[in-house]
């Protein structure tokens, strides 16, 4: 299952597409440039992992998405 | 993009004696059929794969895999090993060609088996030698192959034909149909569904969103923390600030107060400042002023008591000055007194002697000249009464000398008066000698005193005079409105007014120096109140949160919805293989059912049309059932399933009544099935197959058939399997 496949599935989400405003969910991409914030820390974790980074390193890298320490 | 095989060829493996070109099968996309009788190498065919994956044979004796080269005797051909001499060698081994994509492969597993003894079957007769893996590649344009060196890529080429995981789905052997799909273990099915689906992607994404989820919920909640803690700082360090303020408020109020003593204190002060010199000045006046009054009293006094000593002068027998002109009153007092006393004495003398005519040649009375003047007459050394010179030592001196010793007896005489009035001149000579001793000095006294009375005088005038002097002095001195106020009192009030100065200035500089650390103090809290705003938590990290946790939700929910879509769809694809499969069956199907049960697991579940349980069905549809699963799982895969199904016997294990429809449903699922059956064979037919086979044959999906055999009636070690290609 590719990548945008995976983040589509979870991102097809009710609650997530209301609240985040998404209406096409199958345009998204786990590429830049991304549709939202949540789509982009969605493709940050499926990404990362599938490069095989750490927990740790994946948390810290969506934690720099909101510039937080 | 699918993988198929293209060929497989063997050589001196097994039955399949010779060359790799002379047991070549070919093969297609779609379904490829091997019929063979038992013994005519099906199983053989298998274990070429078991080699080519695992470097393991299938030992026929005990159903045990074993290594290659463990097993490497009885895999040579027992014609090729009869055939080599001792001492020669001969070369066994196993070629599949296969395509995917733009790439065609060439793999050669081989070894050489030296012969060393008689025993042809003996491992000790045989020297094996494992040959490297040949793999060679093409693309589908250039027919020549080309070496693949590198032994990892080797590796994948080998791999890649059917991936390790999924080879229990393509690749298996009769009654391992029954290992796949366990119904008795719940999580075989769930484990097909993870390896066949991705699902594992989704489970390990949900521990992973879980996790970010717990750990933005931390952070998170460790900035509501300190967003608590900074807002109790801040309302702690309003408070602080508030109390400083009032401190400030205080304190400046104070300091105002301080002040305005100390300006009042000043304005006194400046007032006063010409006032106080001048009071002091009149104070020093004042001062002097006093001390000269002592003095001109002083004197003053001292002259009046010397004036009033004047009179006793004239009486103090040290002064005499009442005598002053008398110089020669005591001449003639002594002149007159010696009269007197001649007169009196001669009265007297002649009166006794008229009483005692023997007395009248008494010169001298016993009491005259007196012891006074007899005293006066020693002392100056002249007699009085002859007015003669007595000097010391001369006779007339010691005259006097035995008169002033001489004894009286006045008792005897007899005088002729009353009083001779010697007790009255003798008082008057005793009461006159202090005077006429100092008549001599009275001038000289009088003048002394008159100098000193002079000298008193001018004294005192000069001191009046400066008195005077400083009390014109001091009137000069200008006091405008104060004149009548006591220049004490000035300078009282002035020094006051100093005092007050100074205590205000110390009380001021402390309260300055209090309210300048409040002030600071103050101010440091307003920049810890600017920095202890307390306003929502950092944005950011509520966003992180809600995001981790929506996703997190989401993650959970796309792993259930996509596995509850996989089990959906695992049963539809089921259910339709299964009918595939039984629709030659003269049984009417059930209903393959696949339920979730509370804990997750995938439950399987064999139902008739009217719902109910349907068990203790025979084991060809058993296992029918399970390879419709095996099949719905490969169908179901989102990914078009891309290896090829290699499956020996597997319709023994079902059972004849299901060969027609597996040969249709496999031909659906897979890219390319190779299938060794036996079901098919028949011996006595023309083409060694029996009906069923040949109307299976006949099937577009099937694309290849061969028929294995074995010549009949030889010994082993002339037992090789030939075939036939019917399609």
């Amino acid at each position: 299952m590719d990548r945008n496949q995976i983040l589509r599935e979870i991102i097809s989400d009710k609650k997530i597409c209301e609240q985040h405003k998404i209406k096409d969910v199958q345009t998204l991409t786990t590429t830049p440039p991304y549709y939202n914030k949540i789509v982009e820390v969605m493709s940050v974790i499926i990404n990362e992992n599938d490069n095989n980074l750490s927990e740790t390193q994946i948390y810290r890298k969506i934690k720099n998405l909101h510039n937080l320490a | 993009m699918a993988s198929i095989i293209n060929s497989i060829s063997f050589k001196n493996f097994f039955n399949y004696f010779g060359e790799f070109e002379d047991t070549r099968y070919d093969f297609e996309e779609g379904v490829n059929i091997i019929v063979a009788d038992n013994g005519a190498g099906k199983s053989k065919f298998f274990n070429a794969f078991l080699w080519l994956f695992y470097d393991q044979i299938l030992d026929s004796d005990d159903k045990i895999k074993k290594g290659v080269k463990d097993i490497a005797v009885k895999i040579i051909s027992d014609k090729a090993k009869n055939e080599t001499p001792i001492g020669d060698s001969v070369e066994t081994g196993i070629q599949i060609e296969y395509s995917t994509g733009r790439w065609k492969y060439q793999i050669i597993k081989s070894f050489r088996a030296t012969r060393i003894r008689e025993n042809i079957t003996s491992f000790d007769s045989w020297q094996i030698v494992m040959n490297d893996v040949e793999v060679n590649q093409t693309d589908h344009i250039l027919p020549r192959y080309k070496p693949v060196f590198d032994a990892e890529e080797k590796n994948n080429v080998i791999k890649q034909l059917i991936l390790p995981n999924l080879r229990q789905y393509s690749f298996f052997q009769g009654e391992e149909v029954d290992s796949i799909i366990d119904f008795g273990k719940k999580s075989s099915i769930e484990d097909a569904v993870r390896t066949l689906t991705d699902i594992s992607k989704y489970e390990s994404l949900v521990l992973l969103t879980k996790s970010f989820k717990l750990k933005a919920e931390r952070d998170l909640n460790r900035q509501v923390d300190l967003n608590d803690a900074q807002n109790d700082r801040f309302k702690k360090a309003n408070e602080i600030k508030a109390e400083l303020e009032k401190n400030y408020e205080l304190e400046t109020t104070k300091l105002k107060e301080f002040k305005n003593l100390y300006e009042a204190a000043e304005k006194e002060k400046n007032e006063l400042e010409e006032n106080f010199s001048n009071a002091e000045r009149r104070n020093e006046f004042d001062i002097k002023i006093k001390e000269q009054n002592r003095k001109v009293n002083e004197v003053g006094e001292e002259y009046s008591k010397f004036l009033e000593t004047l009179n006793s002068r004239f009486f103090d027998g040290n002064f005499s000055w009442i005598s002053l002109g008398f110089e020669n009153i005591e001449a003639e007092f002594q002149h007159k007194i010696q009269k007197f006393r001649e007169v009196h004495y001669e009265k007297k003398a002649l009166k006794n002697i008229s009483n005692n005519p023997n007395k009248q040649f008494h010169f001298l009375p016993l009491d005259s000249p007196d012891s006074v003047s007899l005293k006066n007459m020693i002392e100056k050394e002249h007699c009085f009464v002859c007015d003669r010179e007595a000097k010391e030592g001369s006779h007339a001196h010691n005259h006097f000398i035995k008169l002033k010793n001489r004894a009286v007896d006045s008792k005897k005489d007899i005088d002729f008066v009353k009083s001779n009035l010697e007790g009255f001149f003798g008082g008057l000579q005793i009461n006159a000698q202090p005077f006429y001793n100092k008549i001599a000095s009275i001038e000289d006294s009088i003048l002394k005193t008159r100098e000193k009375e002079i000298a008193l005088n001018e004294r005192l005038t000069k001191l009046k005079k400066e008195l005077k002097f400083l009390k014109d002095q001091k009137k000069d001195i200008l006091i405008s409105g104060t004149e009548d106020e006591n220049s004490q009192s000035i300078i009282n009030r002035y020094k006051g007014s100093i005092k007050r100065m100074e205590q205000s200035s110390i009380q001021i500089e402390r309260l300055e120096g209090i309210t300048k650390r409040i002030y600071d103090s103050i101010k440091n809290t307003e920049k810890e109140i600017a920095s202890l705003v307390p306003s929502d938590i950092p944005e950011g990290y509520l966003l992180h949160f809600n995001l981790c946790s929506d996703l997190a939700e989401a993650t959970v929910k796309a792993k259930e919805r996509v596995f509850d879509n996989m089990v959906n769809l695992l049963e539809q694809y089921a259910n339709e293989h299964f009918q595939n499969l039984i629709k030659y069956n003269e049984l009417a199907g059930g209903h393959l059912k696949f339920d979730k049960t509370p804990s997750g697991a995938i439950e399987f579940n064999y139902i008739d049309n009217k719902g109910n349980l349907v068990s203790g069905a025979a084991e060809g549809f058993q296992r029918m059932k399970k390879f419709s699963v095996v099949m719905a799982v490969i169908s179901a895969n989102t990914n078009k399933y891309n290896y090829p199904l290699l499956a020996d016997a597997p319709l023994s294990a079902f059972g004849s009544a299901f060969t027609e429809g597996f040969f249709e449903a496999t031909g659906k699922v897979f890219p390319q099935s190779i299938i060794l059956v036996n079901d098919l064979y028949d011996k006595d037919d023309e083409m060694k197959i029996n009906e069923l086979g040949k109307k299976i044959i006949k099937g577009d999906l099937v694309k290849r058939v061969y028929v294995n055999q074995v010549t009949e009636g030889v010994e082993q070690v002339e037992l090789v399997t030939t075939k036939i290609k019917l399609k």
